[in-house]
């Protein structure tokens, strides 16, 4: 008899999830409103949209352009604030079949603690991925992910009061995002998921205005893999904790690649704006592609980058 | 609460795909499940080019349905729907849906309908869907000129009261469509609806407001997935409880709004 292929994998040092393919914060709202969708038992795991520690509107619109081959957004976080999150939200999340991540984002390291310190002891939800870099948010968001002393700071004050594992999210608006990573990792974060989208732009020359009502927004989609998996590699290589790589992921294909660099699991985002399945054909496709080369579990993939001929 | 997920993909087949009038199109497509189900100002999203590019799907509402088929009008403005008139009888489209929450008939005497370009069709398919209420309905329709007005012989029931306005004058009333609202209000006793350019949808809504009635908005907002997860597609409401309610997504909570409910 063959064995099952085990697609298992860990995505901090003490979360395992059954499979490496999750659904990316602001992409699938909290998780349970789309269970009637497709059997969320199927996925690796889900990350909420990001809750602040207020009720935010977000900004105005328009909040999205199409791009080539992605979109621009510029939601801004609206969402209904921690307390009603906690009342409404985490209890249909509590009920899923899948690893339950919630996006938390704050104005301070002290607004992120507090934050953290309420999901202590909340059945129902698995780790938290804290947004550093969201390029929506004035008021934080990216503020934290593009200094080193900011992003260490932040996830110290998080780790200090939080007891479950800590996923921090980073952005591609720096310098150096390896910097960044060995500033989380040193300051506590039991895994890194990268990328946030890319700060972008687009003008409508009928009447010379922005697309956006903000201006300026986040860049996402398949135009962006390249870009993601170049970053993730060179995070992959600068710190020891597991990496969850996205920006773009669209297909398996798209996936493995992320896998094969050295990714421990893979978010899908936009991708399921256009085909609302997309994060199940990512999974099937991984399972293709690991029983055609005989492999009998994923970690055989994890970082099997061969050197360039 | 708006059900989300009662959408379904379906691979439709192309039945028809013809000229209208300038630059803008009917198909006809043959899509089982969504044609039973969709109800008017409900909306499917089409995947115009299954590559990616473009990259997003399409939003349309439906006109009318015959069996297991759906009509749907495009203006033809961008990649996306230069590619759907390429399309040949027989060529397959992805589409989602239907999506969105429908215009429901009232129970007031008239029923006025106020429509520009190819916001048409969501009231074409209100009078289609309701024989029983056509007596009631009285269609006003408004484009920039006859050439840009379709015969709208073919798109509306027989029997439906119509009245034509052109900004040029080249057909029926010569000036805006919402000149001719207030001639066709009972006061009291008429639901208006409206689904147009966004500036002749806040004239019908004004109008309504100060005739003191009421009025339903179909909305064409930028959208990205149409299901609800991105919260791209918001309107601006203008009373809310918590600050999170201040924007409401077109794609669930609409498209069809309280014309006295948002900010114009």
């Amino acid at each position: 008899m063959q064995n099952e292929l085990d697609l298992s994998t860990r995505i901090t040092k003490n979360l395992i999830i059954r499979n490496p393919v999750m659904m990316a914060s602001g992409t699938f709202g909290h998780g349970a409103e789309y269970a009637s969708l497709f059997d969320l038992g199927r996925l690796g795991g889900v990350v909420t949209k990001t809750i602040t520690f207020h009720p935010r509107a977000g900004n105005p619109p328009p909040r999205t352009a199409e791009t080539a081959s992605g979109m621009l957004n510029s939601i801004g976080l609206t969402n209904p604030g921690i307390d009603r999150f906690i009342l409404e939200k985490v209890p249909p999340l509590a009920t899923l079949d899948t690893c339950r991540i919630v996006s938390i984002a704050g104005t301070s390291d002290e607004e992120f603690a507090e934050m953290a310190r309420r999901f202590n002891d909340l059945p129902g939800v698995d780790a938290l991925e804290l947004n550093i870099s969201s390029p929506n948010m004035k008021d934080g968001g990216m503020l934290f992910g593009c200094s080193e002393t900011a992003a260490h700071g932040v996830t110290r004050a998080v780790k200090a009061v939080s007891k479950l594992p800590i996923i921090v999210k980073l952005s591609p608006n720096v310098t150096d995002i390896t910097a960044i990573a060995r500033a989380v990792e040193d300051g506590g974060a039991d895994g890194i998921a990268l990328i946030n989208t890319l700060l972008g732009m687009a003008i409508d020359i009928r009447t010379r205005r922005p697309i956006l009502g903000n201006i300026t927004g986040g860049l996402s989609g398949p135009a962006i893999k390249p870009v993601a998996l170049a970053l993730t590699w060179k995070v992959v290589q600068a710190v020891s904790v597991p990496v969850i790589g996205m920006g773009g992921i669209t297909t398996a294909r798209d996936a493995l690649e992320f896998l094969i660099i050295g990714a421990s699991a893979v978010q899908v985002g936009t991708a399921t704006f256009v085909h609302p399945g997309a994060a199940l054909e990512v999974i099937d496709g991984i399972s293709d592609y690991c029983k055609t080369n005989g492999m009998a579990h994923l970690s055989e993939l994890i970082g099997s980058l061969q050197p360039p001929r | 609460m708006p059900n989300i997920t009662a959408f379904v993909q379906e691979n439709a087949s192309v039945v028809q795909n013809t000229p209208i009038s300038d630059g803008v199109y009917l198909m006809r497509l043959a899509a089982p499940h969504i044609a039973q189900n969709i109800q008017p100002a409900q909306f499917v999203q089409v995947l115009t080019d299954p590559g990616l590019s473009p990259f997003l799907r399409r939003p349309f509402s439906a006109l009318r349905v015959q069996g297991h088929t759906f009509d749907i009008i495009y203006d033809v403005i961008g990649p996306g729907t230069e590619r759907m008139q390429r399309a040949q009888n027989g060529d397959t489209f992805n589409v989602s849906g239907p999506m969105g929450q429908p215009f429901l008939p009232p129970k007031s005497k008239r029923i006025l309908l106020v429509a520009g370009g190819v916001g048409l069709v969501p009231l074409a398919f209100l009078a289609w869907q309701h024989p029983d209420r056509r007596a009631d309905m009285v269609y006003l329709m408004g484009a920039a000129s006859g050439s840009r007005m379709p015969d709208m012989r073919a798109l509306l029931p027989e029997d439906l009261t119509r009245y034509l306005a052109t900004d040029d004058g080249s057909l029926g009333h010569a000036g805006f469509v919402t000149e001719l609202i207030e001639a066709h209000i009972l006061p009291g006793e008429t639901t208006l609806f409206t689904c147009g350019p966004h500036p002749m949808m806040a004239r019908v809504a004004a109008i309504a407001a100060k005739m003191d009635v009421p009025c339903f908005a179909s909305l064409e907002n930028h959208m990205a997935c149409g299901f609800g997860a991105c919260v791209g597609c918001v309107i601006e409401f203008m009373n809310y409880e918590t600050e999170d309610a201040r924007y409401r997504r077109a794609c669930l909570e609409g498209p069809v709004v309280d014309a006295h409910a948002i900010v114009w």
